[in-house]
């Protein structure tokens, strides 16, 4: 596990002096669950209007596919990112 | 289900769809691409031009470094279908009977407009500049006979002379059924009970 965001060779250290110490690593999952939480919001929105309005054509279908599978993707490399924090 | 969605009547089919050209589409992806490679972009410049320390403390926090790049990503990619969603759903339903306006101004802010084709008092199309002279997309404005009804405009439609062409036809199909149900002669068009 890292060193906190408080250290002594950390140019930006003297921001934090004073501030209760916190580990980064809490951090960047509280960062990460706020962002899958607006991420779910976004997509449950997402996918009701193309379901309601796309007409379940093609185009529309498609556009679901690519963008799960790409949204997959892109959370699973910040979460591999996150266990090495 | 296309039928319920929009209402349509019993035997009203879909004859033609019209939405934005595609080139209107492709400058905001790239703006919002752009806008994604951004921090990368940044981060190798400041690992470049940055004094050794800085360049150091970036280049030792990896990790953290390709979390929130994934997350900016995660957030361009979620910003591109919300535009691409608003540009998809902003259709002209061309149907036997009339025309079905959807406007979709945001993602809930949705309109959707009646017009049939005997209300229709004329058609414009407006082609402007070199790009769409040559992908062929331009406005196309349908002004309808009642003095308080709003204008029917598409902005950069695709191939907008063949839908004017499209509607105009039924336009003149609808005018001539008017005629004939009114003059009692025979309706040519009753065989094919358009």
């Amino acid at each position: 596990m890292k060193n906190s965001v408080v250290s002594f060779d950390n140019p930006l250290s003297a921001l934090f002096t004073g501030l209760p110490h916190v580990d980064s690593s809490v951090v960047f999952v509280i960062i990460f669950l706020v962002a899958c939480l607006i991420f779910s919001t976004m997509s449950t929105v997402l996918l009701y209007h193309w379901n309601r309005y796309g007409m379940n054509n093609s185009k529309i279908i498609f556009a679901r596919i690519v963008y799960i599978t790409v949204s997959v993707v892109i959370i699973g490399a910040a979460f591999v990112a996150l266990t090495f924090i | 289900m296309l039928a319920s969605r929009l209402n349509l009547d019993p035997g009203e089919t879909i004859i033609h769809e019209v939405r934005r050209h595609w080139f209107v589409f492709l400058t905001r992806t790239i703006v919002i691409f752009f806008a994604a490679l951004a921090p990368a972009i940044l981060y190798v410049v400041l690992c470049e031009f940055l004094p050794a320390n800085f360049a150091a403390l970036l280049q030792s926090h990896i990790p953290e470094t390709i979390f929130l790049y994934s997350l900016w990503l995660l957030l361009a990619w979620v910003f591109f279908f919300v535009q691409w969603t608003n540009y998809y759903l902003d259709v002209w339903y061309v149907t036997e009977k009339r025309i079905i306006d959807v406007d979709q101004k945001g993602l809930f802010h949705r309109e959707v407009s009646n017009l049939r084709f005997d209300k229709i008092q004329d058609i414009s199309v407006e082609v402007k500049g070199i790009i769409p002279t040559f992908l062929n997309f331009g406005d196309l404005r349908v002004q309808t006979a009642a003095e308080d009804s709003a204008n029917f405009f598409m902005p950069q439609a695709m191939r907008p002379d063949d839908v004017r062409k499209i509607i105009f036809s039924r336009h003149n199909r609808e005018a001539e059924k008017m005629h004939y149900s009114e003059s009692g002669d025979k309706n040519p068009y009753d065989k094919t009970g358009i």
